[in-house]
This record gives C-alpha cells, structure tokens and sequence, in this order.
C-alpha cells in the first residue's frame, strides 16, 4: 500500500514538475497561451498514462526482478517505443486538435522527429532509471535480510539438532546416578565419569558428513549401554554381535547409537521389567545389515525427530539405496533395520581424526 | 527447630541410584523420615496405603504409569514434590500451575527450600493418602484433603475445604474452586460415599453442596428448599434431601 502511494506519487509529481518546466522553459521565447497551458496538462496526462501502461508490461514480463545485463537493452528499447507513442500523440493532439502555428515552420519533418524522439527517449530513460532502480534496490536489500534470516534459521536448527544429539534426560540422569555411585562404588563411580565424558566428547564433534568404521560406532554404543545400565541396573540388558566383514565398513556417525537410544527411550524404559537391546551387523551381498532390537510394539512411527533426522543422514551420505526401516520383528519386539550399500563414491569424508585417536590413548 | 514435627515422606522413583541418593540428600533434614521408596506407581499405592505419608518425592518418567497417572489414580494426596532430570514438557505443566518440583541432579539448596515450604503447608493442613478402593468400609476423605485435578494441561492441588459445590457430568464429576471448574473422573455417588457427611450434604441427583460455602437457605417451593451460596451460586435441594437436610439441621 505504501509502495503503491510512493508510485503514484513519483509519478504525478514527476511528470507534473517535467511539463512545468518545459512550458517555463519555453516562456523566454514563446508566449504562454491557454493552448500551451492545455499541452502541459495533457503531457501530464498522456506521460502517466504512457509510463504506467510501460510498468503493468514490465512487471508482467518480470523486468524487475532482472539482473542489469538483461534489462538493460529491453529499457533501451522499451523507452524508445514509449518515446515514439507519446511524441506521436503529443505532436497529433498539437497539429490537429490545438492547431499550433509553429508546425508551419517545421523546415524538416524528419530532423524535427529525431529531435524530439532523441529529446522523449532520454525522458524515459530517466523515468526508467528512477523506477528500475528503486526496484534494485528494494531488491537488494530484501535478499540482504533474507540471508539474515537464513542464517539465523540455520543455527537455530544446528543448535535444535545439538541438544538432540546430547539427549539432556539422559545426561541428567547419568549425572544423577554418578553422584549416587560415589559413596556405594567409587571405582565404578570413576569408570562412568570417564565414559560419560567420552560419551559427551563424541556427541560435541558429530558432523552431518561424518562417517566412522562400524567398529568405533560400536564401540560408542557400548560405552552408551554400559552408562545406561547403570541407570536401569538389572532391568537393562544388551547383546552386541558384529560380522568380522562388517567390522571396518563406513556408517554414520552416531546412527546406531541414536537406534539404542530410541531402543531404550521406547522399549527398556517404559517396562517394568526392563528388557534386552541386541545390535546385530552383517554383510550380506555388499551390503551392510545392522539390526537394533528392543522389546515392545510399535504403535505409530515413533522416535520422531530422532529417527528423522538419522534417516537424512544417511540418505545425505549413503543415497537412495540406504535405508531405515523400524517395525514389529514379533509381538514383542520392535526391530530397526539400517541397509547400506557399498558405497561407490565417496559421498561424505571418512574421519578418523587425531584428537580421538589421543582420547583413546592412555595417558 | 526441634518444634516442627517430622515430615514422613515417601520417595517414588523406578531408579534405585535416584532413589538411594534422594535418601542421602534427605540425612542432614531431622524434620524428614523415609518410611518407604517405591519404584513404580503400584509400588507407591501400596506404601501409600501401608504408610500414610505427609510427603511424596515423585519421578514424573517411570515404566507403566507416570507419577502424574499415580495422583490422578488416588482419592486424595498428600503434599508432592516432584522430581525429574528433564522433561520439558512436566517442567512447563509445573511452571504453569505453579507446582513443586526438583530437577536431578538435586540441589541440596533446593531440597531444602523445597522441605521447607512443605513444612510451612504442613502446619496449616495434613492432607492424607486415600487410596481408592472397592466400595466396602471406604476412607472418609475431609476438609483438610487434597484432591488432584488434572484437566488437559492445567493441574490443580484442590483442598476439598476450598471446593464449594461438586456438579455431576456422567461418570466425571465437576468441581467448584477459586473460580475454577475442571472435571475429575470420578462419579458423584462415588464421591459421596467417601466425602466426610458433616461437611458434605448431597443436594440431589445433581450436587454435593460443601455446607461451609452455604451462606442461606430458604424454602422453595412444595416443600422444597433452595441453598444460597456465598459465591451467589443457587442449588435447589430434592424434596427428599430437603427433608433430611431439616432433620440434620433439628438434631
């Protein structure tokens, strides 16, 4: 609405100051008629008119959202037709209707048609040069504030993603159950401190892009159950069997250990009797099968975001042929199952950087 | 120090570790006494029911019902102080209705704030446990018990002292409260059988009336009479009712 009035009002202030000016101008050497009063009116007129049928054919053919390269002849020569229709209605109105003397003295009809083309091209041009560069810069700046917001939306989701990984429910708790081992079983209390942190570490340098050899993940896993037993004590426990081929293929960083996780969250927690996680990988054809178990029914697809954004990840580093799947293996327990096939390009980057490597090491 | 009489408390909680180091936290406090733990709602109704403690430490997350299943579960609750590590959705329903919580790792600062502002309650009113039951022998339930009223996302700790009408909806009941008017999935009969006859008069087929609340009662018509309110509210007593209630009233 604001833009709107902002046109309108460049436009009849804008044409209104140009034929002002022109019947000034001409005042030195002419005498202001009423005829000439009536043209400056009628070029007010005829030059909004003109102009603004120009701007719903710019518009519509989408001229303003153009870069400078292909706008630049199509002004060029969209001003001249302009210039053309309204120095051929001006000069008609002038000669016919008005009937001024001067056309008499015209010595040359062509020259005095280059003139006063070259004369309404430039006038357009200017007109064109206000509005096309408004728009630019209008333009400019909103994609300015688009990228803010982008970016903004971008950490947002990053951070989202962050304390989703870190599952704060189970640090609490973990942290929680430490504090209590430390009078009953200081030993044991040490030994969870330093998984936890190993835990935790991992956690901080996951990377969407990040694959590790299904023997580190498996290793994390475990050090994932071994933490959580403690929580669950006798009502958790797990069995973790790996094909020597499966050992060293690339998975995603975190994949299984987010299934234990939703195993647990799901199957384990919800029981009273707690129940058995199994983690099970092979290689059958080239691909590799892992198999997550944990005991209840799968009533809707749950795990939401988590099984969602795992299963992203893998599809961003395996293609289409990887998959996930989670469904009831029997009435009793619900089986997620993760197929990646051999990789034929390396999508992602195989990482295994020193800084773990130093983690691991004694000392 | 010595004057505030001992909080017997209650801690329910599927963790023994959470369990064990909430009991640690509680050894310094000689106003508290553990006389249970409970690792599951079941677990908790019958220690409840053994017990009858002042105080309940309640995990929100266990396996099976929640501990917001367990207060819907009973008659009437004593005082509660929830516990969870993180879930935000039970720390928002507490921040909302204002309700007693504690995050674990527990903060010894906190429990303390915690058992304190207990204590201050506890010298006003003593709300006990009622376990719901069959119908036979039923607990009476008094002015000075607490029901929870949990309807959608709001949640209530409602002494029955403050309820000046219950309304019946089918097999729920509606309760008056501090302009307030939840339901509770309890039928009015049942409730009448349990709510203490002295303070509680069942008006008719529709309303128990809390007879603290009743500012005048005046003769209706057909030898019906009407209960004013102090709120302004009118309930109309049955013919039978009516009758009782001037018997109750000669005596």
């Amino acid at each position: 609405m604001n833009r709107r009035y902002a046109y309108w009002v460049c436009q009849l202030g804008g044409w209104t100051a140009y034929s002002v000016m022109r019947v000034a101008l001409s005042a030195f050497f002419q005498e202001v008629t009423w005829k000439r009063a009536i043209t400056c009116l009628l070029l007010v007129g005829v030059g909004v008119l003109f102009t603004h049928v120009y701007r719903i054919v710019a518009k519509r053919q989408g001229w303003t959202k153009m870069s400078l390269r292909q706008l630049a002849p199509r002004v060029v020569g969209a001003s001249l037709v302009v210039a053309f229709l309204l120095h051929v209605t001006m000069d008609g109105v002038g000669r016919y209707l008005l009937e001024f003397e001067a056309y008499d003295e015209i010595d040359s009809e062509l020259g005095y048609l280059l003139v006063a083309l070259v004369n309404g091209w430039f006038v357009i041009m200017v007109w064109s040069l206000i509005y096309f560069g408004v728009h630019y810069f209008w333009n400019y700046r909103k994609a300015e504030v688009d990228k803010w917001k982008l970016e903004a939306r971008a950490e947002t989701a990053r951070l989202k993603a962050l304390k989703l990984q870190l599952n704060p429910h189970f640090f609490f708790n973990s942290l929680n159950s430490v504090r209590a081992l430390i009078a009953e079983d200081p030993d044991r209390a040490q030994r969870m401190v330093t998984r936890l942190a190993r835990l935790l570490r991992n956690t901080l340098q996951v990377d969407d892009v990040k694959t590790v050899p299904l023997e580190e993940e498996l290793s994390t896993v475990r050090t994932y159950l071994e933490l959580e037993s403690v929580r669950f004590e006798e009502r958790l426990r797990y069995e973790i069997s790996a094909d020597e081929a499966a050992l060293n293929r690339p998975v995603p960083f975190l994949l299984v250990q987010t299934l234990a996780e939703n195993g647990i969250k799901h199957g384990v927690a919800r029981r009273q009797e707690g129940g058995t996680i199994t983690v099970e990988a092979q290689v059958e054809d080239g691909d590799l099968w892992i198999r997550v178990t944990n005991p209840g029914t799968l009533e809707t697809e749950e795990g939401g975001t988590g099984l969602a954004n795992a299963r992203e990840r893998l599809q961003l580093l395996f293609g289409e042929k990887a998959s996930l799947t989670v469904q009831n293996a029997d009435a009793a327990t619900v089986e997620a199952t993760v197929v990646l096939p051999a990789r034929s390009e390396a999508g992602g980057t195989m990482i295994q950087d020193e800084s773990r490597a130093a983690v691991a090491a004694p000392g | 120090m010595a004057s505030t009489p001992s909080l017997r408390t209650l801690i329910v909680d599927d963790e023994r570790l959470a369990r064990r180091e909430l009991r640690r936290l509680l050894e310094p406090h000689n106003d508290v006494t553990v006389v249970a733990e409970a690792a599951n709602a079941d677990e908790a109704e019958a220690a409840l029911k053994e017990h009858d403690p002042d105080l309940l430490l309640l995990d929100v997350q266990m396996p099976g019902d929640s501990g917001f299943d367990l207060l819907e579960r009973l008659d009437a609750v004593p005082h509660v102080v929830f516990v969870t590590a993180y879930d935000e959705y039970a720390i928002r329903a507490f921040e909302v209705n204002a309700l007693d919580y504690l995050v674990k790792p527990v903060e010894p600062e906190r429990l303390e704030r915690a058992i304190e502002t207990v204590q201050q309650r506890a010298a006003e009113t003593t709300p006990h446990a009622v376990v719901s039951e069959g119908d036979e022998s039923p607990q009476t339930l008094t002015a000075d018990d607490q029901v929870f009223v949990k309807d959608g996302e709001r949640c209530w700790f409602v002494q029955l002292a403050d309820v000046r009408l219950f309304e019946a909806a089918g097999n729920y009941t509606r309760l008056y409260f501090d302009g307030e008017e939840p339901l509770i999935h309890r039928s009015l009969s049942y409730l009448e059988n349990r709510l203490d006859p002295d303070r509680f008069f069942r008006a008719s087929r529709q309303h128990i009336l809390n007879l603290r609340w009743v500012d005048d009662v005046t003769p209706w018509s057909k030898g019906k009479l009407k209960a004013t309110l102090e709120d302004g509210t009118e309930v109309e007593l049955s013919r039978r009712r009516s009758r009782a209630f001037r018997e109750q009233l000669s005596l």
